[in-house]
């Protein structure tokens, strides 16, 4: 998913501490799983963020507690990925890293892919020879899918085009992905395998992994990269039909949030209320939203308040306040394309017409508002260009999303219009209403309104315009709930704390190496909840991480979770 | 439309008693203070700008009356820094000695109210650069329930003669004061130069004019630019009194020096008017309702009809001929000797 935070400004270190780190989890891990069996588990550490190594492994090792697997790592990003999208990832340092948490074997996929390139057919695995398949065994068009998400995410452009296909690293992406797609398929098929754990799903050296564990009956743990432990699972008696990961997951996290959250509303109404003021303030906000302090800071609290602000904001735009404005938020355009379903060919695409309709449409404004990473994402310019061809008409505006505060665009915005951005569950939390042009996390939780076809959006953006001229809110109190309740399943429920995985604002640095290493070398194991969810999960095949068992009833969840809404209510 | 609505409201939002009259605010880590866009809060000052648009959100309860509002703003050596710190790399050897023009909004209209030049020069040294603005709302201007918006904001206008590039970054809000206006108290008077009335001078060859009720004039005399304290321990005229603010260095010394540069009066020359360029906040030249006088003795006279109710800005010749002729050392200001 994007990240807003531009990549430069990351700082990893290693050094002693890290060093010290990864000699305590050698002593550590063996006495904390069961004895080693045949099966394997592999750990994808393609990534260069070090948090995110730390997350897999750990999740590896959990699953260890149950399964007598053995893990095996998977270093060496692909060269256009540790070259172009990465700066600074390091095999050796997280080769050692594996190696402490108990990796068995680290193997070196890009080196793996290049020699399969130049006509290698084996490789060695954990002291096995594999043979590459003559090919694999992944539908054609999703196959196609992940491979087109690769090139434009790599080449940083809308959609793949003539001109994109003349590219060198266009054919580079393909004639690679191809490798990848018989090494996952020779992984898997010829090797027992226990679990995948990632940090990814989408693009080439991950997307055709987990395609190729959904059809291989290999368990999916995406292990996500925020808060402090959150991790999405996949087990093959969870898939229905032959919808990607993603779509699978929007799934049965909708009826996981209708059984074990808006079930327990009134006992979890106090919690949400706390987590939509943390948000309102920019405290616990994932890892990707825009951060910046205080211009990320919402600070006004009523409609009156947001009103007295809205005319100044509304000046700057030469707009009058009494007209409602449609906010339509950009995304990163080359960012996991077409991995949920997606009603427009693609996000550029979905923008673009987006942008027509509103040309035509000057019965309400329209503010058009970039991703904050888009240039990691686009070097085409598209939103640049797009601001050149309609930013001289009075109905339409367009910005930098940094350029604006929190305060600002949100005395502005009427009504939210995304494809899969969390602004469509953050603005109904606050009253106000959202539409997805696609499917996301939450979209089937009843916090937004979703279109599944392009007639459907273009109608609803048409009843948003004729509803919000008319004065209506366009949003239910039933929905603001949800959403409200979705914040809290978000960043408590399904975030699970354990020193033994420091929260992901704990620095990539030796902050990060000492904690880890004082949790492991003082603190007993057993009863870790990172341990125990792991457990929880792969025992009940649950679809993610949680704090507690959450299918108990609801008069049981002050205790489970120690909440004070039963005991406020008494005193 | 839903009752139900939260809106943004949570539970666990602070509940806020709105500030009454009369209000004099100093700090902004208070929760009547309740936006701050693109202000970071301040403790003995509200806050200091991060950006070039801000806004001040206060919870204030007029209770039905018209008030006069007071703002003050100042530039300081952290003024320069945080300038620095925040623009594009390209733009941060600009001199930050030029004059930065703000805008000044408020009320629920968010009618403009005033405009300032903030000029920083050398002689400020470490010490403040100070302006201050009053403006009236009306009552139905202000709403208790919602906020009262002051937005200050810095004007580009594309001259190389004003600080261009973000000129309201850095600029501390150092005090608002909110008092009630009763019935018969008129308008405010004519303000030139962010609040200063007379003694003051313009700064770099420019000020403000927010006009007053009915024509506003502005009587102006040509005086010395303000010199640079190393010229100072030069031999000349000044020299005895350069010396001593270069020993002492003290704001008492250099205030001294001030006016009695400014007190030595001009001598007998005429400016033409054409010295003088009465523009609006967009920079656009204004010629209806200005009439300009040009006396004996370096004097000038700036005079606005009543049409004229928003805020000018006026650029001043400091360079005008006959200067030297008439025993000027340097650059030329204009004191602003009287406002009417």
């Amino acid at each position: 998913m994007a990240r807003a935070k531009p990549v430069e400004k990351v700082h990893q270190s290693y050094g002693t501490h890290f060093d010290a780190m990864c000699v305590t989890a050698g002593r550590f891990w063996p006495r904390c799983v069961l004895p080693e069996g045949e099966e394997i588990i592999f750990v994808d550490l393609l990534m260069q963020d070090v948090r995110v190594a730390l997350r897999n492994l750990t999740i590896a090792n959990g699953i260890r507690r149950l399964r007598p697997a053995r893990i095996v790592a998977l270093v060496g990003p692909d060269p256009d990925w540790r070259d172009v999208i990465w700066q600074y990832y390091n095999t050796d340092q997280l080769a050692k890293m594996a190696t402490g948490w108990g990796a068995i074997d680290v193997i070196d996929v890009a080196q793996i892919v290049e020699n399969a390139v130049a006509g290698d057919t084996t490789f060695e695995v954990a002291g096995r020879t594999l043979e590459l398949p003559s090919e694999s065994g992944i539908p054609q068009r999703e196959y196609d899918d992940i491979v087109a998400a690769t090139a434009v995410r790599i080449m940083r452009v809308p959609e793949v085009d003539d001109a994109v296909r003349q590219e060198p690293m266009y054919e580079r992406v393909t004639t690679r992905s191809a490798q990848y797609a018989r090494f996952y398929e020779a992984l898997f098929t010829q090797l027992p395998t226990a679990a995948f754990v990632t940090s990814h799903i989408d693009y080439a050296q991950w997307g055709l992994a987990v395609e190729a564990g959904m059809r291989l009956d290999v368990p999916v743990i995406h292990v996500q990269s925020t808060g402090s432990l959150k991790a999405y699972a996949l087990f093959p008696d969870m898939i229905e039909g032959d919808g990607t990961y993603r779509m699978q997951m929007t799934r049965l996290i909708a009826e996981y949030f209708e059984e074990c959250v808006w079930k327990h509303r009134k006992e979890l109404r106090r919690s949400a209320e706390l987590s939509t003021w943390r948000s309102k303030v920019n405290l616990g906000r994932p890892s990707w939203w825009r951060g910046g302090g205080s211009v990320s800071q919402l600070e006004f609290r009523t409609r009156e308040e947001r009103s007295s602000m809205r005319t100044f904001a509304c000046r700057r735009f030469g707009w009058d306040p009494a007209k409602p404005i449609v906010t339509v938020f950009a995304h990163a355009v080359s960012d996991a394309v077409r991995s949920n379903k997606e009603i427009f060919d693609n996000l550029g695409d979905w923008f673009r017409q987006t942008v027509a309709f509103a040309a035509e449409n000057p019965d309400v404004n329209w503010l058009f508002v970039d991703h904050p990473a888009q240039a990691f994402y686009d070097h085409t310019e598209m939103f640049e260009r797009l601001t050149a061809e309609y930013g001289h008409l009075e109905h339409m505006a367009f910005t930098p999303s940094m350029k604006l505060s929190k305060n600002v665009i949100w005395s502005l915005v009427d009504y939210a219009v995304t494809v899969r951005g969390s602004v469509s569950n953050e603005y109904p939390a606050y009253g106000i209403p959202a539409l997805q042009a696609g499917w996301s996390e939450w979209s089937h939780c009843g916090i937004s309104r979703r279109a599944d076809s392009q007639e459907e959006y273009w109608a609803c953006l048409r009843e948003a315009m004729d509803g919000l001229n008319r004065g209506e809110r366009m949003i239910t109190d039933e929905q603001v709930e949800r959403a409200r309740l979705w914040l809290v399943y978000y960043r408590a429920l399904s975030d699970v704390v354990s020193p033994l995985v420091p929260h992901w604002e704990s620095s990539q640095a030796a902050r990060l190496y000492m904690s880890v290493n004082l949790a492991m070398s003082h603190v007993e194991a057993d009863g870790d909840a990172a341990l125990v969810a792991t457990r929880r999960l792969w025992d009940k095949h649950e679809p993610f991480l949680t704090r507690a068992d959450l299918h108990v009833p609801s008069d049981e969840l002050p205790a489970l979770l120690g909440l004070v809404s039963d005991l406020e209510e008494s005193h | 439309m839903s009752q139900r609505n939260p809106g943004m409201t949570t539970r666990f939002d602070e509940v806020v008693t709105p500030l009454t009259l009369p209000v004099d605010l100093t700090g902004g880590a208070v929760p009547e203070a309740m936006v701050m866009d693109g202000i970071v809060r301040g403790q003995a000052i509200v806050g200091r700008t991060r950006a070039n648009d801000t806004m001040l959100g206060l919870k204030f309860d007029n209770a039905g009356h018209d008030v006069r509002v007071d703002l003050e703003l100042s530039a300081d050596a952290g003024t320069a820094k945080w300038w620095t710190g925040r623009v594009p790399a390209d733009a941060r050897d600009a001199d930050l000695m030029l004059p930065r023009l703000v805008v000044v909004r408020a009320g629920e209209r968010a009618r403009l109210v005033a405009a300032a030049f903030v000029t920083r020069l050398p002689e400020d040294g470490q010490g403040l650069t100070r302006v201050a603005m009053s403006f009236d709302l009306d009552a139905d201007e202000l709403n208790a329930e919602g906020l009262l918006m002051i937005e200050v904001t810095g004007v580009s206008l594309g001259r190389d003669d004003l600080l261009d590039v973000s000129p309201a970054l850095g600029l501390r809000y150092d005090a608002v004061r909110i008092s009630k206006r009763e019935p018969g108290d008129g308008a405010p008077p004519a303000q030139v130069s962010g609040g200063h009335t007379v003694r003051a001078r313009t700064r770099r060859g420019w000020m403000s004019i927010v006009p007053g009720p009915g024509t506003t004039s502005v009587d102006l005399e040509l005086v010395d630019a303000p010199l640079q304290l190393a010229k100072l321990a030069e031999s000349n005229r000044y020299g005895k009194l350069g010396a001593r603010v270069v020993r002492k260095g003290t704001n008492i010394a250099r205030t001294q020096l001030r006016q009695a540069v400014t007190s030595l009066g001009p001598a007998s020359m005429r400016v033409a008017t054409d010295a003088v360029e009465v523009l609006d906040l967009a920079g656009r030249p204004l010629r209806d309702g200005v009439s300009v006088t040009a006396r004996k003795g370096g004097r000038l006279t700036i005079e606005l009809a009543p049409s004229i109710t928003a805020p000018v800005i006026v650029r001043l010749d400091t360079d005008p001929a006959g200067r030297r002729a008439a025993g000027f050392v340097g650059k030329t200001e204009w004191a602003i000797v009287g406002v009417h």
